[in-house]
């Protein structure tokens, strides 16, 4: 489990910091070129959001390791260590199922685009590509609740993300692996 | 059926504890597949697209900008002009603290980052002034809720988006009754101080405050640069040079802009922010800003899913149906509201109850932009009270008393609120005056 989070934790922070960065990059070009030389290029501003999105959503998907995503865990919270991991192991669960449905439903709309062949206004390629990273970030979801789910019964005394963190470690704030 | 299942799902999975994202999502997506079939693809064209807006890039760069100012130096020099301008009065250093956080809350747009940012300087400098633990930590957790009303506010854009109100009419609402609560609190921190055994400092010579001010106008500037870039200069004619006026930037061409300058003053002008500590910062902000994106994109799910069966426009025609006036309608949603702030925070609330309660104020004609400084200010309540109150749990952090205590201590503060509620409730011209000056 360790080695797959290391695994994961460097290809988030590695999108995380190159999307915001390349996001933050093109938004302030389209800026500069737009009011100091009067002149711009079309698929900056795509370019941006594509860039930012991308980076967002691998975010999502490390919120989860890092326990950001807000819950309302009152219940759990009240009940003794087993059965608040069977409560937690249930909504986590839900979390995980919903993420695979999403994930079959974005593959079959991927196969439906390829299909018909949809080409980016912008960018001039098919709407594939900006769109890859959802199924993506969907497999990393399913994978960091299972992961988060296994690691809660080792120790279930604790907040589920506690424990995640317990069984793996904790690697240096940002530092991209 | 459809509607009572959707609702009873979506309580279902917030009381077990899913993720608030996951009760939007999930309630949605299982009504549909028992009642209302949706075809494949479209739920995951909609999780794409949902968040695939320029609009919406604002809150990545406001949360950068706060992120790099906040690193950069910028909090000492807004605790430099606060005490210069406010520290020599009676309670002179519980009120610096609370202009610090109006101050820090005109570059940040988040609550529960000004109470981080401001508290953990401001808390050991009023403990060490003689202020009670209750004073000090009840005057940060409530003075810092003031960041998502005075523009800029990541809630507001969130609000904006979903209804599709313009943002910078948002924004420019936000400032009087920022200004009112502001006000509100300061005459909190006076009046709270009564039984504080605090000395009065002594007023800052002039060449001080001119050095106080000479070193914080960069980190001044960006307030300004942000207003200036969204809402323009007025039109002139001055030596054959004409302007016609009118917005320089969009919000996100702004908040873009703002967080580039925010690293120029901490890498440049201030020299506290380091290359090495940028990696660091954009991380640490992709999984803040990744949790609101998925949340949004759900909410849209959810929001999608209710239209299609026609919820907003039924609960719409009830409120007209049950022949309620516009002050009642409004006291329902500050109570709906106040309950619901105790279990949600800022994000969810905004996303879930801004596109059902929208359309019920427009049919009794309360103008959106009003009732978006309502649900904030009730937001802002939320964050005060627990057991979710995001104010209470870094306030708690910040001072180390647990999360209870910090409640007690911000119940004198909620005065300020309450009435900085009833204020932007029953006058709509304080939200509404100066967008309409702007327009």
């Amino acid at each position: 489990m360790k080695q797959l989070d290391r695994l994961m934790s460097a290809v988030e922070l590695a999108v995380i910091f190159a999307g915001t960065t390349i996001g933050l990059g093109l938004a302030v070009l389209q800026v500069v070129l737009r009011y100091v030389f009067s002149t711009g290029i079309h698929w900056l501003e795509a370019g941006a959001v594509t860039a930012l999105v991308w980076a967002m959503l691998m975010g999502a998907s490390r919120a989860v390791r890092e326990g950001v995503h807000p819950r309302v865990d009152l219940l759990a919270m009240a009940l003794p260590p087993r059965p608040r991991a069977v409560l937690n192991t249930i909504a986590l669960g839900a979390a995980l199922v919903l993420a695979a449905f999403y994930a079959r439903d974005a593959i079959h709309y991927a196969s439906f685009v390829q299909t018909i062949g949809i080409t980016h206004p912008e960018f001039g390629v098919s709407v594939l590509w900006p769109f890859a990273i959802l199924p993506v970030i969907l497999v990393f979801l399913v994978i960091r609740y299972a992961m988060v789910i296994a690691a809660l019964w080792r120790a279930p005394d604790l907040a589920p993300e506690e424990a995640f963190i317990a069984r793996v470690g904790t690697p240096k704030e940002g530092r991209i692996e | 059926m459809t509607i009572a299942f959707l609702i009873a799902a979506f309580f279902a999975l917030i009381v077990i504890g899913a993720p608030i994202a996951v009760a939007l999502g999930g309630s949605a997506v299982l009504s549909s597949l028992l009642f209302a079939p949706i075809p494949d693809g479209i739920f995951g064209q909609k999780l794409f697209g949902n968040v695939n807006h320029y609009t919406l890039m604002a809150v990545p760069f406001f949360f950068l900008a706060a992120d790099f100012m906040e690193t950069g130096g910028l909090v000492h020099r807004l605790i430099g002009v606060a005490r210069a301008l406010v520290g020599h009065l009676r309670a002179g250093l519980g009120m610096t603290a609370v202009l610090t956080c109006i101050l820090f809350a005109a570059i940040s747009g988040s609550s529960p980052a000004t109470v981080a940012a401001v508290g953990n300087i401001m808390y050991p400098a009023l403990r060490e002034e003689g202020y009670s633990e209750r004073y000090a930590i009840g005057a940060l957790a409530t003075a810092g809720a003031i960041g998502i009303l005075i523009p800029p506010s990541i809630p507001l854009i969130l609000y904006g988006f979903v209804t599709e109100t313009p943002i910078p009419d948002l924004f420019m609402a936000g400032v009087i009754p920022g200004a009112i609560y502001g006000a509100l609190l300061l005459g909190s921190a006076r009046f709270l101080a009564r039984k504080e055994t605090v000395a009065i400092r002594p007023r800052a010579t002039a060449a001080e405050t001119a050095r106080t001010f000479r070193s914080a106008i960069p980190a001044l500037s960006l307030p300004v640069f942000i207003v200036v870039g969204i809402y323009g200069l007025p039109a002139f004619d001055l030596f054959g040079i004409s302007y016609e006026g009118g917005a320089i930037f969009t919000p996100t061409e702004a908040a873009a802009v703002s967080a580039v300058l925010a690293i120029a003053i901490g890498l440049l002008v201030y020299r506290e922010l380091r290359p090495a500590d940028l990696p660091r910062i954009i991380t640490r902000v992709g999984p803040r800003v990744g949790m609101i994106f998925w949340i949004t994109t759900n909410a849209l799910i959810f929001g999608y899913f209710i239209t299609k069966i026609g919820l907003p426009g039924r609960l719409a025609q009830a409120v007209l149906d049950a022949d309620l006036s516009p002050v009642t309608f409004l006291l329902c949603v500050n109570a709906l509201l106040l309950v619901v702030g105790f279990f949600l925070e800022a994000v969810p609330t905004i996303l879930i109850f801004a596109p059902l309660l929208q359309p019920a104020a427009q049919q009794l004609g309360i103008d959106p932009v009003q009732f978006a400084i309502i649900m904030i200010v009730n937001i802002e309540m939320g964050m005060i009270t627990p057991p979710v109150g995001m104010n209470l749990f870094v306030a708690s952090g910040v001072s180390g008393l647990p999360v209870v205590e910090v409640f007690r201590a911000a119940i004198p503060w909620m005065a300020a609120t309450l009435i900085a509620l009833l204020i932007v409730t029953f006058v709509p011209a304080v939200s509404l005056w100066l967008p309409s000056v702007v327009n």
